[in-house]
């Protein structure tokens, strides 16, 4: 017990996030917002900024917190700020960017829920200093980001044969409305995550690695 | 006592602190954004509202029969029409649809929808002016029915006017056409009476 696991530095939670642990690839959290708010590439983008930006919020205020966290009551700190956060960032779209508000609905006071904030405040925030948890957010949220908006370009462009709104596809090419639909962001979200694997998997039998 | 408290306060302080300042910083945000966000809502229902009937420059909200309506007025300040509210249970969420009724009332004007959660691709076509516009025009007294198979047909001691329904999205076309139904049979005579008194007192 004599050595401690060094948790990684600043430079290495902004990059993790984005591929190596990313939430919804690699650790498969934070389902929610993916299936339900990727069916076009707009949503997907703000869903992902906001869920950043909560998240950037929280891992700030967690981390200077973090020597005055009772392990009992620590749950509830990060509740209360992650809370708080949600509702600022909920408002602000109502205000600003009223329509997307309205087709996000509750899908933005839902970021509370999503364990991928929760999740960074208990691995990194609670225990590293601000500048670790600034990169940490960065990384985690721009993973996350990436991942909804891969799958919400994905089925846009399938579903309803356009790109942030504007059609792209000849009138001949079909579209698949199942891609719209809850089914297609399992479909969706199933291929890409078995297209990652195989690709991880080819590489390290390329390298001769026997683990994987 | 007092050694409980102590206990209770060395334990909590961080919690109660932040509950405190949190909630002093979510006040903060709403009072800045409130004025906005409202604004936002009345503005983006007025010119629905003005969607619906044609000519209308200004919208006002009046109390008819009990509920809020809509009197639009165009440039030189007479009646061009009115829009009520109109709610009904769709196939994933409540919808809820704004009609547009000629000054008289007894003309169907226009029908937008307000609010709806229906699926994508489907249920949410009633959005398209293929499924709306089919009531413009219509008489605000012969009640709206599904038409095709299955559906009403018009008969001469009923007459009813057909609406085809979206492909494959039934249910939600059936609400809105039982929504506007309901609320045109509750509503469409108090706003011809209202028409008219308000004909006879202006100049």
């Amino acid at each position: 017990m004599s050595t401690v696991p060094q948790l990684p530095g600043a430079g290495e939670r902004l990059t993790q996030g984005w591929f190596a642990e990313n939430a919804i690839f690699v650790q498969l959290i934070g389902m929610c917002p993916t299936l339900a708010v990727t069916s076009t590439l707009p949503a997907a983008v703000t869903m992902g900024l906001a869920t950043t930006l909560v998240l950037l919020a929280s891992n700030i205020v967690t981390s200077l917190l973090r020597h005055h966290l009772q392990p009992h009551l620590r749950i509830l700190v990060y509740t209360l700020t992650i809370a708080t956060f949600v509702t600022i960032v909920d408002r602000l779209l109502a205000a600003f960017l009223p329509g997307m508000s309205r087709q996000l609905g509750p899908y933005v006071p839902l970021i509370i829920v999503n364990c991928l904030i929760i999740s960074r405040a208990e691995a990194c925030a609670s225990r590293q200093s601000v500048l670790i948890a600034i990169a940490d957010a960065l990384g985690q949220g721009g993973g996350f980001l990436l991942a909804l908006s891969s799958l919400g370009l994905v089925r846009e462009l399938l579903g309803f044969g356009s790109l942030w709104g504007v059609r792209c596809v000849p009138d001949e090419w079909p579209t698949f409305l199942i891609f719209g639909l809850p089914a297609g962001a399992f479909l969706t979200l199933g291929t890409l995550v078995a297209v990652l694997n195989a690709w991880k998997l080819s590489r390290s039998a390329s390298r001769g690695d026997n683990h994987v | 006592m007092f050694a409980v408290l102590k206990t209770f306060v060395r334990q909590t302080w961080l919690v109660l602190g932040l509950a405190c300042g949190l909630s002093a910083a979510l006040a903060a945000v709403d009072a800045a954004l409130r004025d906005r966000i409202a604004d936002q809502a009345r503005h983006r229902l007025e010119q629905t509202v003005l969607q619906v009937v044609p000519g209308g420059t200004t919208a006002l909200a009046v109390t008819v029969a009990e509920q809020t309506v809509y009197r639009v007025e165009d440039a030189a300040g007479d009646l061009s029409g009115w829009a009520v509210v109109a709610e009904g249970r769709g196939f994933q969420d409540r919808i809820r649809v704004l009609v547009g009724l000629s000054a008289d009332g007894r003309t169907v004007t226009g029908l937008t929808i307000l609010d709806s959660s229906e699926t994508p691709g489907l249920g949410d076509r009633i959005q398209q002016p293929a499924f709306r516009d089919q009531f413009t025009g219509q008489p605000s007294d012969r009640p709206f029915a599904r038409a095709g198979s299955g559906g009403a047909t018009a008969s001469a001691t009923h007459p009813v006017t057909g609406i085809h329904a979206v492909t494959g999205a039934t249910i939600s076309s059936l609400a809105v056409i039982n929504a506007v139904n309901e609320q045109l049979s509750r509503i469409r005579d108090d706003l011809s009476r209202h028409a008219i008194s308000s004909e006879k007192t202006s100049p």
